[in-house]
């Protein structure tokens, strides 16, 4: 483990790749929570439409 | 191919499809891109020049690429949705900038991470590669306020889709720009005459990395995509009658 650690410029390469992983996470998480909020929106507002009609 | 195209124009057939895609889009790009990373950062043998600050090419050029992507994607979608007027292809390039500008971001700092070490600074101002990907980063940025500046949706759609047609000449600018000018920036490694100028050991890593993180791109694209029809076809019958059957 110390091995890997001990590589040239170890912060600059590892600071690198902690950045792209953080931005896939970023983007991954902001994708599905924004469909997720969509959809459970639109499926809120339709059932309770079906809802008000069935009274 | 043009009755695909055609079905695909439609938002039912799109949501559809798009669902049973993402998971494969997105499983299979992880799996590449873990591979691509693991063999870039422990496997491939360190750059004779560079040592091992070279490693950074396996985020940075998939990153810079996607940053490229995206925005050559989001032109041909505004040219269709001109064209055509084809509704998806304005929830496409919606969908496609906050991802853009996202790997635009990361393209910069990737590269601000590699140019310390390799040309004793952060950023140079002169540089012509560097500042014509900063242009897009604000090409980007530029498109999401003008389209959230926009109450009507129609009229925010045909107004951000020419922004991004004239944008669209920064394209050839960032790749061309190192043999144009005068860069620091080295000169492009894999999409050269002669073929790529890379041993193969350091090669495949960086394809799997380009191609995984393409995957992943696609999967959250269809992802946002997805939202971004349920949200304007959200009157529609079809919605309304996948939701009461439980289809989506």
């Amino acid at each position: 483990m110390i091995e890997f650690l001990a590589i040239d410029y170890a912060f600059y390469v590892y600071g690198s790749f902690l950045s792209f992983i953080t931005v896939v996470i970023i983007c991954t998480n902001n994708a599905v929570r924004y469909h997720k909020k969509t959809l459970d929106h639109i499926k809120n507002t339709i059932h309770q439409m079906s809802k008000n009609n069935e009274a | 191919m043009w009755i695909l195209l055609h079905k695909m124009a439609s938002p039912k057939y799109f949501y559809s499809i798009a669902s049973s895609l993402i998971p494969w889009l997105f499983i299979s790009g992880l799996l590449m891109m873990t591979y691509g990373m693991i063999n870039g950062l422990f496997y491939a043998p360190p750059d004779y020049q560079q040592g091992d600050a070279f490693r950074i090419i396996y985020v940075h050029v998939p990153a810079a690429y996607i940053s490229m992507m995206a925005y050559s994607l989001m032109a041909i979608a505004a040219f269709i949705a001109l064209i055509w007027r084809i509704k998806i292809a304005h929830a496409v390039i919606v969908s496609a900038a906050p991802l853009g500008a996202w790997f635009t971001f990361l393209a910069l700092l990737t590269g601000s991470l590699w140019g310390r070490p390799m040309w004793g600074t952060w950023w140079e101002w002169g540089d012509p590669r560097l500042t014509s990907e900063l242009l897009m980063l604000f090409l980007y940025l530029g498109y999401m306020a003008l389209r959230a500046s926009i109450p009507d949706v129609i009229k925010a759609d045909k107004l951000s889709a020419i922004l991004i047609l004239i944008g669209a000449i920064n394209i050839p600018v960032i790749h061309y720009s190192v043999e144009w000018w005068t860069s620091l920036h080295q000169g492009s490694t894999l999409l050269k005459s002669g073929g790529p100028s890379i041993a193969t050991s350091m090669l495949y890593p960086l394809i799997a990395s380009i191609i995984g993180l393409s995957l992943i791109f696609g999967s959250l694209l269809l992802i946002r995509t997805k939202a971004e029809v349920l949200n304007r076809e959200r009157h529609s019958r079809w919605i309304k009658e996948m939701i009461l059957k439980g289809e989506i």
